[in-house]
């Protein structure tokens, strides 16, 4: 059997609840004059001290642009030009914390949106990229190999979805998109359940991912058995689209069908 | 002589695949100057005929210190998927195979964008390394035998560690030797077998494990407030090999 490893946290590094960060992106429209602040950040409630540093890293794609922001209790405010980054990829921010000229971190915060860009779906473990698909709706490309750092992409039309987050705020592409390409990540995983364990896969992040759905992880029967492993795609399929965000979009698709 | 860069448009693009795809004459450059094939491109940029360049990286040089000098939109210059189509047909002969005469096209990805193989696109990616990452890019890209080789995919295809500028100098002081090539084994991977012995030391220190490495200390450190020495003094034990001959 494999031998369960996750990435190590020897320091007791502190995860910082995102809801004590409030970001606001204002792209005055156009992304060529993207700028990004930190509107609030409640240090005392993230349990920091006043004089602890914040940075952080705004990326998004290949992108990056990383901002010192200075101390927790008077930080820099911005905005700060993030014109650089990537305006069809999802844009992400980490936040860092350490003590005044040390680089060892005291805590961070990871896969923090702006407020401005609503929905849950993008999340960090999938990108969402508008392509010329020649008529194609959408579609979803998984990873070739074993490579970790890689995501799987839904391309969606891009006449239908000029950004990422014209798609991610969609309700119609939520209940009728994301649950597919929750299906087709699903047979991936059940195709091979070992990349849950393997810090160099791609599929490692979704052990975590499937986990917090509340999905039983695959058993070794799904590798052999098809009628196991299609039992076991379709209920990772019904507990995703459990999720408070979709049936959010679920209710509004409803709500404007009612309305007509 | 300077030409103005111009970009290839959907029929520019279409005859330069065709070639790509069946490669029997000389390429199509009688379709840079095709006011068919071709559109303007903003900013006033000039490139010089008859370039040759042993390496990606010395192509990623020139773009960068005399072509795009001026550029102050870099994605903007990123987006114009039709020019870098134009470029790298304007440069073919230093983007083509060296180990067949003559010479063959790559792969359509590493000449006209595409869709989630973006950082394949040879020209377009070494302007950008070199622009990110200076005399860094170098260990990717650097390589007289073929303008595109694994180091280059292995450090360019991972979203997390293209654009860090922490990762790079590092990276250049493992693997690149003093004559600017790669290390032996330097992008060997790690076999299924070998990741279940603990024994076993095959592809350890390689540039398959350093993002993932950094990936961890970047969960403990601000790598961006370190310096590659700093970084390299880090690194744990399975380095070592790679490290003892940076002199660091």
């Amino acid at each position: 059997m494999g031998q369960m490893t996750r990435t190590t946290n020897p320091t007791g590094l502190k995860e910082i609840d995102r809801k004590n960060f409030v970001v606001r992106v204002n792209e005055n429209g156009s992304t060529r004059a993207r700028v990004f602040w930190l509107e609030s950040f409640d240090y005392r409630e993230a349990g920091l001290e006043p004089h602890v540093e914040v940075a952080c890293i705004a990326h998004a794609g290949t992108t990056e642009a990383y901002f010192e922001l200075g101390a927790v209790s008077n930080f820099a405010q911005g905005p700060h030009s993030i014109h650089e980054l990537a305006g069809d990829k999802p844009l992400r921010f980490r936040f860092i914390f350490s003590l005044p000229e040390q680089s060892l971190l005291v805590a961070y915060a990871d896969g923090i949106r702006a407020r401005d860009e609503a929905g849950e779906l993008a999340a960090s473990l999938v990108d969402i990229e508008p392509a010329d698909l020649d008529g194609i709706a959408w579609k979803l490309e998984l990873p070739d190999g074993d490579s970790g750092g890689e995501k799987p992409n839904v391309l969606v039309e891009r006449a239908l979805f000029p950004s990422a987050s014209v798609a991610a705020n969609n309700s119609w592409f939520a209940v009728l998109v994301m649950p597919e390409v929750m299906r087709q990540i699903a047979r991936r995983v059940s195709e091979n359940p070992d990349g849950l364990e393997d810090p160099e896969s791609w599929l490692y992040p979704w052990g975590e991912f499937l986990s917090g759905l509340g999905a039983e992880l695959p058993s070794v029967d799904v590798q052999d058995d098809d009628f196991a492993r299609n039992e076991w795609i379709e209920s990772v399929v019904r507990k995703f689209a459990q999720k408070a965000v979709l049936r959010t979009h679920m209710d509004a698709v409803m709500g404007t069908e009612g309305d007509k | 002589m300077p030409v103005q860069v111009k970009s290839l448009n959907s029929k520019g693009i279409e005859k330069f695949e065709g070639w790509i795809r069946s490669p029997d004459g000389a390429p199509p450059k009688c379709i840079l100057r095709d006011p068919a094939t071709t559109d303007d491109v903003e900013g006033a940029y000039e490139v010089e005929e008859g370039r040759i360049f042993r390496s990606s990286y010395e192509l990623g040089i020139y773009l960068h210190k005399e072509v795009f000098v001026n550029a102050e939109d870099r994605y903007a210059l990123l987006s114009s998927h039709g020019m870098w189509a134009w470029i790298s047909l304007f440069y073919i002969e230093s983007l083509m195979r060296r180990d067949t005469y003559p010479a063959k096209p790559l792969a359509r990805w590493h000449y006209i964008d595409t869709p989630r193989l973006g950082y394949r696109l040879i020209a377009r990616t070494a302007w950008d390394l070199v622009a990110l990452h200076g005399e860094s890019a170098r260990v990717a890209i650097g390589s007289p035998r073929s303008p595109w080789g694994e180091m280059a995919e292995q450090m360019t295809s991972r979203q997390e560690i293209y654009a860090n500028k922490s990762f790079w100098p590092v990276a250049n002081a493992l693997y690149l030797t003093a004559d600017g090539s790669v290390k032996r084994g330097a992008t060997s991977q790690r076999s299924k077998a070998a990741k279940r012995d603990p024994r076993n030391r095959s592809g350890l220190g390689g540039v398959r494990r350093l993002p993932f490495t950094f990936k961890q200390f970047e969960r403990t450190y601000n790598l961006r407030r370190m310096d590659g020495k700093e970084i390299l003094e880090l690194l744990p034990r399975e380095y070592d090999r790679w490290r003892a001959s940076t002199g660091g």
